[in-house]
């Protein structure tokens, strides 16, 4: 209860510096989930993970220069070192025998330990203001003041004016580098912008979350808005607005517990929404799959079942005792009276003390699964070239997949037929 | 004394780590390291609240849950919903390792760890929490602890070095020799997650990472055959080990920082020497010979 | 005469669409025997399934009729020259060497007899010069070279090769083919993946022609026909790519209980 009333104080705003928190939170971190989007689709959010970490030692720097926590400076500082540490993981794997997956871990670490360097340097040196620092490495929101808001604003801004004015060509370059580069795109400034905007954006973003977790903010929206779409502009939104809701949340919680580091919750808020998206995401999302393959086994049961049913001889109405289909069909009993329930709700067949007989409808069904069955052994016999006792249980699985336009090609095709390879008839 | 014992703890992960590295960075599994050092973290802060004790076992029980959920998460990602193999990664380990600090700062009070040391660890400390033999003193527990893994990762690095050979060079002929190629991928895991998860005490997650690729990296450049990269790649490191501890103590600042800083100079100047040094004089060879066939 | 690979209903199936499909052959043995087709057509992965490195997931295959397990040693399997990191540090003869460990265990050194039978294959691709060259520094037929003389040291009987000729110059293609006959005199039996139209028929005297699915097997004489050429290459056919691509839309099993 007190968890909650904490919460609702912090988006009423009832304290003066929540307003900043909040701002501040909600700009970091819409600005990371645009930008990652692009960093997503071209398979390099780990190097978000080398900047993020690489912008460090350009704080500490900053700081030993500037002397005090100047937000500009310190921006200015991580933008620098940033930059430099993805072109040098770029610079290393185009230039030696080194791969990029080693590059990344090399640059990341040292650059990191370098500023941790620095950091316990300036620390032990007794420098007074030296406080604001060590919350780079896991954030704090909280140590956010009015002046950082603004300037976050100011470049966030930026940032957003570029990647809109340039939108197109850094679409194309992120889906198709070489197709881009063919018709003429200016390849070499789009990454260069792609570069300064996920660098200066990462510099800021450390001051809320922290250096460790700042490449999370880059991957994890763009990785949920993929689960729901597959065209650019709707995903660097949805990224964006996940993105920017995580902040905001993350920074909520952490408000309300004293002490509680920012970054760590934010990555926890915006990793739910990516587990959420993985289960009902509308793109590859495990509900989706899993609805599909339920449908396709009944469609294959009800299928199966009324095959049962075909009677090569009459081609007519047949009836069976439970007994007489089981002993026909190799399935479990409780599978098989799923199946025939499955059958007597579509009208395909009809019960009558304990014996089940086709109606019409039922007859013509039956008809159709052996015809699609038969005609695939001939079609894979012929174009497969295989062996007649070769084809039946590859029609067993493919006999439930033939969509009608396929069953006519195949009619066609075969220039309909009348035999089957084990010279059974085909019913039409 | 102090000295000693922190150059040799640093020098034992050194060597652990350099012989594993070489065969990630052959097999392009850098990151792995990465994730690994990140994501053990919730495991080993829950062993530390429930045994209220720095006591192995049960860290590395903790550790090795998280590691097993990492793969998992990172299997579910990749595989079961599709998504990218880069992304998988960075998605699972920054959870793990987010919620890990969330624990910390909630068993705040309970559990002897903060989140400063997780990243570069506290070997300055390594001296003070020592063990004792039938009331003699025998040195810091870590370099026991430290010690051990080195001598189980070496042995099981000589019993299956051919097979970890091959099946990095060329996985397929491998496969169609009959050796399975998940499986020594699976051991060679294993012992990096050990590694990992015993160095992450006294020199942090970073560091780690940085004594599994650098030393690996630069001997990579130098040399022309696996045996002398793993030999090499150890020298570096404990000389890293050392030159960065007094770098630390020249500088007041950390010992794992620094230590990376000279993993970092060790690399450049083998870099630099490989990419201007020895191609001009490449080249210079090469132009001699022309004219002297001409 | 036994056959030397048997496939039956040979089905792997990549991101829920079938690569290849219903593989169903017996090969001669002693022969050299082209594994033709066009690109993207199933040719490597017919291979590696026959190979045991991907696992198929429907049908088997046979080798020597017998399980592959029971015949391992007297395989051996050329990868694609680009399969491979060639910066890695090792030598020729490291490279070599690898084909000599399958016979050993975890320990056992290497005795005089293996140090001859490296030697010896070394010589057989005319790389003896190169023997403590790094690998890096070898041209592409060169490389080709060092994996053919790898797979000579397995002294095998059976040899699958995954493209040997591609990237490798004149000089190298005509001493690789001057060998493969002279290891077909000796009774081994060659499968070998190619794409040249050009040349297939002077190299082969058995093939295997496939797109996705097998399209005609059998003397090179009776399948090298400009019918069966067009059915090879005239692209894939519509109505099997439209069952394909309903397997993958709807992620339906293609066996099922």
């Amino acid at each position: 209860m007190e968890f909650l009333t904490e919460i609702w104080s912090f988006f009423t705003f009832s304290e003066p510096n929540v307003k900043v928190v909040f701002w501040g939170s909600l700009i970091l971190c819409s600005i990371s989930g645009l930008v990652g989007t692009f960093t997503l689709l071209r398979k390099r959010s780990l190097i978000g993970d080398v900047i993020s970490h690489a912008v460090l030692p350009g704080i500490a720097l900053a700081f030993i220069i500037g002397q005090q926590k100047n937000p500009l400076y310190l921006i200015i500082g991580a933008t620098i070192t940033g930059w430099i540490s993805t072109y040098l993981v770029d610079y290393i794997t185009k230039h030696s025998k080194i791969k990029n997956d080693t590059a990344i871990a090399l640059i990341l670490s040292v650059f990191f330990g370098v500023g941790v360097l620095l950091l316990t340097h300036i620390q032990h040196s007794g420098n007074a203001s030296q406080s604001g620092l060590d919350q780079f490495i896991f954030g704090r929101a909280s140590a956010m003041n009015m002046s950082d808001v603004w300037l976050f604003s100011i470049v966030g801004t930026i940032i957003t004016i570029l990647i809109v004015i340039f939108f197109r060509g850094l679409s194309l370059l992120s889906f198709d580098e070489n197709y881009s580069q063919s018709i003429g795109f200016p390849n070499e400034l789009l990454k260069l912008i792609l570069s300064i905007t996920t660098v200066t954006t990462v510099a800021m973003g450390v001051q809320a979350v922290g250096v460790v977790l700042m490449s999370a903010l880059l991957i994890t929206p763009a990785a949920c808005a993929k689960f729901w779409t597959n065209k650019i502009i709707p995903m660097a939104i949805l990224a964006l607005v996940i993105s920017g809701a995580s902040g905001v949340l993350g920074s909520a919680i952490s408000y309300t517990y004293n002490g509680m580091p920012t970054g760590p919750w934010i990555v926890v808020v915006v990793s739910l929404f990516a587990f959420i998206s993985a289960f009902i995401g509308r793109k590859n999302g495990l509900l989706k799959k899993y609805l599909q393959r339920s449908k396709n086994n009944t469609k294959i049961l009800r299928e199966n079942t009324i095959k049962l049913f075909f009677n090569p001889k009459t081609l007519g109405e047949t009836q069976f005792s439970f007994e007489d289909i089981f002993a026909k069909s190799k399935m479990q009993r409780a599978t098989l009276k799923k199946g025939l329930s499955l059958l007597k709700s579509d009208k395909l067949i009809t019960t009558n003390q304990g014996t089940y007989a086709t109606t019409s409808l039922g007859i013509e069904e039956a008809k159709t699964i052996v015809r699609k069955h038969r005609l695939w052994e001939l079609y894979i016999s012929k174009f497969m070239h295989l062996q007649p006792d070769h084809v039946h249980d590859d029609a067993e699985g493919i006999e439930h997949v033939i969509t009608p336009e396929i069953e006519r090609e195949l009619e066609k095709e075969l220039d309909f037929p009348t035999k089957d390879p084990h010279d059974s008839d085909i019913p039409y | 004394m102090i000295d000693f014992w922190i150059i040799l703890t640093a020098s034992l992960v050194a060597t652990t780590t350099a012989i594993l590295g070489c065969f990630l960075i052959m097999r392009k599994m850098a990151m792995i390291g990465d994730a690994i050092s990140h994501a053990v973290l919730p495991g080993i802060v829950i062993a530390y609240y429930i045994s209220h004790s720095r006591a192995s076992l049960p860290i590395l029980v903790g550790a090795a849950a998280s590691g097993m959920v990492v793969t998992y998460l990172i299997q579910f990602f990749n595989q079961k919903v599709k998504l990218q193999q880069d992304a998988s990664i960075g998605i699972s380990y920054t959870f793990l390792f987010a919620i890990g600090i969330i624990l910390i700062s909630l068993f705040s009070g309970n559990v002897d760890l903060d989140q400063d040391c997780v990243l570069y660890g506290e070997i300055a400390y390594v001296p003070l929490d020592h063990m004792s033999i039938a009331g003699h003193y025998a040195g810091p527990r870590q370099v026991w602890i430290l010690g051990s893994t080195l001598i189980i990762i070496l042995t099981s690095v000589i019993i299956a070095y051919r097979k970890l050979v091959l099946t990095t060079f060329d996985p397929a002929f491998a496969s169609a020799m009959g050796i399975s190629v998940v499986l020594w991928q699976y051991y060679l895991m294993a012992g990096v997650s050990l590694t990992t998860v015993v160095s992450f005490e006294s020199v942090g997650a970073v560091l780690v990472i940085a004594f599994l690729s650098g030393p690996a990296a630069t001997a990579f450049l130098l040399t022309k055959d696996f045996k002398k990269m793993i030999y090499l790649a150890v020298g570096f490191g404990i000389s890293a080990s050392i030159l960065g501890y007094y770098t630390a103590v020249w500088l007041a600042g950390s010992i794992a920082g620094a230590i990376a800083t000279v993993i970092g100079l060790q690399f450049a100047i083998a870099f630099i020497y490989i990419q201007f040094v020895r191609k001009a004089h490449i080249s210079q060879t090469l132009e001699n010979k022309a004219l002297t066939e001409v | 005469m036994k056959p030397s690979v048997e496939t039956h209903n040979l089905t792997v199936i990549y991101d829920k669409k079938p690569a290849i499909w219903n593989i169903d052959f017996t090969l001669p043995t002693g022969k050299i025997i082209g594994i033709m087709g066009p690109n993207g057509s199933g040719k490597s992965t017919l291979l590696k399934a026959i190979m045991g490195i991907i696992e198929p997931n429907i049908g088997y295959s046979k080798v020597f009729d017998q399980d592959l397990e029971d015949v391992r040693n007297k395989v051996s399997y050329v990868p694609q020259r680009q399969s491979v990191d060639w910066d890695f540090p090792a030598s020729v003869w490291d490279v070599v060497a690898m084909g000599r460990y399958a016979t050993k265990g975890l320990f056992k050194r290497l005795t005089k007899e293996d140090h001859r039978m490296i030697e010896e294959s070394l010589s057989k691709v005319n790389m003896t010069p190169f023997t403590n060259r790094q690998i890096s520094q070898l041209s592409g037929g060169q490389q080709q070279r060092v994996f053919l003389a790898r797979a000579l040291a397995q002294n095998a009987d059976l040899y699958l090769m995954d493209e040997p000729f591609v990237g490798v110059d004149a000089a190298t293609e005509q001493a690789i083919i001057t060998l493969l006959k002279s290891m077909r005199d000796a009774g081994k039996t060659l499968l070998v993946v190619h794409h040249d139209l050009l040349t297939a028929q002077d190299y082969f005297e058995h093939m295997v022609l496939l797109n996705s699915r097998l399209v005609a097997e059998g003397p090179t004489s009776e399948v090298f026909t400009k019918d069966i050429l067009t059915e090879t290459y005239g692209g894939t056919l519509t109505t099997l790519s439209k069952v394909a691509n309903v397997l993958q839309e709807k992620d339906f099993p293609m066996r099922h209980k």
